[in-house]
């Protein structure tokens, strides 16, 4: 079936999205985001087991989503969720998500064979099922791991040598697994992703295969998420691309790998990440609310249909991540409340007063050329600081051109008045502490 | 043993000159910059413009920050030391939100305690980016996290190394300035994160 794409031609996007308000912290789904109370189970019995739909995660619920938007909800039956994410299902086979604790994280596997928890000592993520009940995910995105359906032992395939991590694991074949690989790149930390590529691996060979050949320039990142096999047996994934130090969303592109080549489908019109093939459908999460919850779409060729909220492979939106919760300085006590005096604290100059907040221009090379720009934009000459009398403000031997914010004023009003009086100058104004 | 010829042993005493006077005049600077700040007067801002209100998860940021890689989240900038390189200052730029926390609490903490030495090579902000593996944004896409002292503190060292730019161990003073003894400046430190951690990290959020 040769698949047609929405926005191949016209963008039209026809998502019938109801006023849903973002879910704050907690186990309440959004208004009218599931249909009734889950009294059923995703046991052996359910569609979850039987991988019928498209698998979707609503808080604790997981919904099945059918081909023209029917949407069959049950409840995990599995150990108590902390915060259920990245879930995908396979028409007979069955349903993988992770339950995602503090620490270390299940993987839970539901078939006609029953539940199954595979505990495991770190993070897991993306889970993904093979035609013959093989189930693969990633651990502590160092290493995939594969549990065989025939014997029920795991294996740990460590990523590609000199790689940074590995992810999204998708079946490709009997005996392969293509996978995300962040590869390092010069300079970089390694801390938050700059750039992928698929990777193949052979398990018959233990060996890792490259596939595709971005690039990273430092600044630039091209990052890859959500690889899904189509009906075809190749690949779908989209693909972002940014520059780190720009203060622009990344954009979306949606790709295919066919047959080891790898070729541009489309720009996409925003966040949005693929969800899966079922019943020779294309699903997508969309974000649909700019920042709200996520939501189904499915790829009806011309238009997107909306099949309601839920999120598959994307990470949860409104849910804490119970990673990111706990530990010395994590109490709640000043989470909702202003800063202050607080009972115990040794601060001998515990005045709170006015800093000395400004606007900067700058920097320049020497006085006299900031003292040029200063008389061109009328500022007096004591509005001159070096780092000397500026050291957290002006680099040393610099020197910066500041209009000092009066108290009480916002800092943000005022750089956006300063940069539209001297638009020339915008691009060298921030907001600093003198 | 070979002998150094005497133009060679000239060279070499002339070197040590220099060196002397370099750390000297970076002495020299130092202290100026340290007297700056108690000469002119600095002290904590706590209160609610100072130490703001932290949020929690991914709505919370976009309450308080704006959206992820918005046109304001770099729109606040401070000078820190050793931010591009070992010895080698450079501007760090994050969200107005926080400016008086970091460039006046946490910048002016360290200016005033002569302990410039104790930060190390690299320190960044802002900076739009997706976390490894996932569809959420990194927290500095928000201008709302600084990572410190980075090149001893890689991501996945489960401890955090004190030793600063000038070679000394100065313990936890680095952390401690960042996220305080409870309640501090309330940044949330990646060392404290249940599952990789990240000891160079240091958000102003959590759950997220």
């Amino acid at each position: 079936m040769i698949r047609r794409f929405w926005f191949a031609g016209v963008v039209l996007v026809v998502l019938t999205v109801s006023a849903i308000g973002a879910a704050g912290p907690g186990r309440q789904p959004p208004p009218g985001c599931l249909n009734s109370v889950s009294t059923r189970s995703a046991d052996e019995e359910s569609d979850v087991a039987r991988g019928r739909g498209l698998a979707a995660l609503v808080e604790d619920t997981i919904v099945m989503v059918r081909e023209g938007g029917d949407r069959q909800e049950y409840r995990h039956a599995g150990g108590p969720p902390e915060l259920l994410r990245h879930i995908s299902s396979l028409d007979g086979v069955g349903t993988a998500y992770v339950n995602d604790r503090g620490g270390a994280d299940a993987v839970v596997l539901v078939t006609g064979d029953g539940l199954m928890e595979i505990q495991e000592p770190g993070e897991a993520a993306h889970p993904a099922l093979s035609t013959t009940g093989d189930l693969a995910w990633s651990l502590d995105m160092a290493s995939l791991r594969v549990r065989s359906a025939a014997d029920g032992t795991i294996s740990t395939f460590t990523r590609p040598e000199g790689a940074l991590a590995v992810f999204s694991p998708v079946f490709t074949g009997p005996q392969e697994i293509t996978a995300v690989v962040q590869e390092p790149v010069l300079g970089d930390s390694g801390h938050d992703d700059l750039l992928n590529n698929l990777w193949r691996y052979d398990i018959a060979a233990a060996s890792w295969t490259r596939l595709t050949d971005f690039t990273s320039d430092g600044d630039r990142w091209s990052l890859i998420r959500t690889p899904v096999l189509d009906e075809d047996g190749s690949l779908l994934f989209v693909r972002l691309e940014a520059l780190w130090s720009a203060t622009q969303p990344p954009t979306f592109e949606l790709w295919r790998l066919n047959q080891g080549s790898a070729s541009k489908v489309s720009d996409l019109p925003g966040e949005m990440f693929l969800a899966g093939v079922s019943e020779g459908r294309l699903y997508w999460n969309v974000d649909a609310d700019n920042g709200g919850e996520w939501r189904v779409a499915e790829d009806r060729g011309s238009r997107l249909e909306d099949r309601g909220c839920g999120s598959v492979a994307v990470d949860p939106r409104n849910e804490l991540d119970p990673d990111l919760v706990g530990g010395e300085g994590s109490d709640p006590a000043g989470d909702s409340s202003p800063g202050g005096s607080y009972p115990g604290e040794r601060h001998p100059q515990e005045i709170a007063q006015a800093v000395g907040l400004a606007v900067k221009l700058g920097d320049f090379s020497s006085r006299r050329e900031a003292e040029a720009v200063g008389a061109a934009v009328a500022l007096d000459p004591a509005a001159l600081v070096n780092h000397r009398m500026a050291p957290g403000a002006v680099a040393p031997g610099a020197w910066a051109l500041v209009w000092r914010i009066a108290e009480g004023a916002d800092p943000q009003t005022e750089l956006a008045r300063l940069r539209a009086a001297f638009p020339q100058y915008a691009e060298r104004m921030w907001i600093t502490v003198l | 043993m070979a002998r150094i010829s005497s133009g060679r042993a000239h060279s070499h005493r002339a070197l040590y000159v220099l060196m002397v006077v370099v750390a000297f005049l970076v002495g020299i600077s130092s202290s100026a910059e340290a007297g700056h700040w108690a000469a002119s007067g600095w002290s904590h801002d706590h209160s609610s413009s100072g130490i703001p209100i932290r949020p929690k998860g991914f709505s919370g940021l976009n309450n308080r920050f704006g959206g992820a890689c918005n046109s304001s989240a770099d729109d606040a900038v401070t000078w820190f030391p050793s931010a591009l390189d070992r010895n080698v200052g450079g501007y760090v730029y994050y969200h107005p939100y926080l400016a008086v926390n970091v460039g006046n609490n946490i910048r002016g903490h360290i200016g005033n305690d002569h302990k410039e030495g104790a930060v190390d090579y690299g320190v960044y902000g802002y900076a739009c980016r997706l976390k490894t593996g996932g569809t959420q944004y990194s927290v500095h896409s928000w201008g709302a996290a600084v990572d410190t002292n980075t090149a001893r503190n890689p991501y996945g060292q489960t401890y955090w190394s004190g030793v600063g730019a000038d070679g000394l161990n100065h313990g936890n003073y680095i952390p401690n300035v960042w996220k305080g003894p409870n309640p501090g400046h309330r940044f949330y430190w990646g060392l404290n994160f249940s599952g990789t951690k990240d000891p160079h990290h240091f958000q102003y959020v959590t759950g997220y």
